[in-house]
């Protein structure tokens, strides 16, 4: 999935690549998806990175979570992000894909994914026995 | 297992949940059979998370048997669930009960527990005192039925009495009566005689066929049943069937009797003479496996060896009759074939169940010692 700046400063640090199954899921099953960060600096620094689903910016449907990690100079590291598709009230729907990276608790930059997630309710039932009359 | 008549209608209640947060339309199919022939079919909205019984009016199939049920789910033109019933559905038209077990009769009533010896060409056999049990069936339906009824000595248990899912309740048969098999051939020969419980009115391969019974013979002319004997009851009439009869042989057992005072020793000899006749002195032996008592001064035997009834045996016992199996003929041409004579025969004549009788008579008979 390709991503684009929604917010914050270029230059601190880039993704190369997030990496996530067909982005049409089942509500309430659980994805990863696979970032590759990479840290143009000439010093190494520490980030707190979280992926979430959402209609606007800050609007966290589902999270991953924040991740910390640490990459050296010009270094390069994959991190994944488990994300529980959320719970529908209508048979389908659709979210950005928002990711927000942080140092020391300062925003450095959120990408926005290029192309939205859909997630959608698939008919289920459970019957009890027969009772015959 | 539920059991319902050919083609009869009966509900089918289920209740159908939906698990998930989102409501949906559903149809729901109910089949029956290997085939998944549908019988019947709803449709229905469920929010989410909520569950609703729905029930199904189904036409049972029409053929006898034993049918599945599977229970389809559609929603969306898709089929999302398809689930099979815990129990499957018996077909089968409820057996027709009304032949009549209207006298028992037993002659005579008072009989002992001895045994008899009689000859036979492959040596001696023994039975008990004989009898005559007459029994009378009544038939009012229109058409003839075939029985084959058996009979037995017991004890009424008390409660209720009769068939309850076709086990005979309320009558616990004892081992009291003789059953003759007399084998002669080439192959194989003896006298199987032995005590049983249940028997019939005639003996094993039509030995001693005194009685009524005889083969089945649908109205073709076509030999049906097998080769068993059957008692034909007239359409609206009655039969009786009067058979000679036996006990068993193996009513008594062996036992001391003191000569002196004619007791049945149950205990020790010696103890018995100490205790009930000082003074008389006796000395018993044992070898070789036999064994026995005389008296010391050589004057006879203190005990003889005498036969007296087994337990339970003496006393009064009930009497009941059964007529597990009552077959009868539908007309229903081409309905199968049989050989017959080496030639293949079509069958115009379908046999038919009755559920099964019985009747008893508390203290039909004495037997004493």
């Amino acid at each position: 999935m390709n991503l684009s700046k929604a917010n914050g400063e270029d230059g601190h640090i880039e993704v190369r690549e997030l990496v996530m199954e067909d982005p049409d899921f089942e509500s309430e099953t659980s994805h990863v998806a696979h970032a590759l960060f990479h840290n143009p600096k000439t010093s190494s620094f520490d980030y707190e990175s979280e992926l979430y689903l959402g209609k606007t910016i800050g609007n966290k449907v589902v999270t991953s979570g924040v991740k910390a990690f640490s990459l050296p100079a010009g270094g390069s590291k994959t991190v994944d992000f488990s994300v529980n598709m959320p719970q529908l009230t209508i048979p389908d729907d659709s979210f950005h894909v928002y990711l927000e990276i942080k140092h020391l608790g300062t925003l450095l930059i959120t990408f926005i994914g290029t192309e939205d997630v859909g997630v959608f309710v698939t008919p289920a039932v459970e019957v009890t026995d027969i009772t015959w009359d | 297992m539920p059991q319902f008549e050919p083609g009869s209608v009966h509900g089918a209640t289920i209740t159908f949940s939906n698990p998930k947060s989102v409501g949906f339309d559903f149809e729901a199919i109910l089949c029956m059979g290997d085939g998944w022939e549908e019988k019947a079919s709803a449709s229905f909205h469920l929010d989410a998370g909520q569950s609703k019984p729905m029930t199904f009016q189904v036409t049972m199939p029409s053929t006898e048997g034993t049918y599945p049920v599977y229970i389809k789910v559609n929603s969306g033109g898709f089929v999302i669930a398809t689930f099979v019933g815990t129990e499957d559905i018996v077909i089968a038209s409820a057996a027709l009960v009304g032949i009549e077990i209207t006298g028992i009769n037993v002659s005579p009533t008072t009989l002992t527990a001895a045994r008899h010896e009689y000859e036979t060409s492959l040596g001696l056999g023994y039975w008990g005192d004989p009898f005559t049990i007459s029994i009378t069936f009544a038939n009012p339906f229109d058409f003839d039925v075939w029985v084959k009824p058996d009979y037995a000595f017991g004890k009424l248990a008390g409660g209720e009495f009769g068939f309850l899912e076709g086990e005979l309740q309320g009558f616990n048969a004892e081992e009291l009566l003789y059953f003759r098999l007399l084998l002669q051939s080439s192959a194989i020969e003896g006298d199987y005689s032995h005590a049983t419980s249940w028997q019939k009115p005639y003996d094993a391969r039509g030995q001693n066929t005194l009685s009524n019974m005889a083969f089945v013979y649908d109205p073709d002319g076509v030999p049906r049943a097998g080769d068993e004997r059957w008692i034909r009851i007239p359409a609206g009439g009655l039969i009786t069937n009067v058979k000679d009869a036996h006990l068993s042989s193996d009513l008594q057992v062996k036992a001391l009797q003191c000569t002196t005072c004619g007791e049945i020793i149950t205990g020790s000899v010696e103890e018995h003479y100490e205790s009930n006749h000082p003074g008389v002195e006796i000395t018993c032996w044992s070898w070789g496996g036999l064994s026995g008592c005389y008296f010391t001064d050589g004057s006879g035997e203190a005990v003889t060896t005498v036969y007296v009834p087994a337990e339970g045996v003496a006393g009064l016992h009930d009497l009941c009759v059964v007529a597990w199996n009552a077959i009868y003929f539908v007309y229903d041409p081409g309905c199968g074939q049989t050989r017959v004579g080496g030639q293949i025969v079509t069958l115009n004549w379908r046999l038919e169940e009755l559920g099964p009788v019985a009747a008893a008579v508390p203290d039909a008979i004495n037997i004493t010692g």
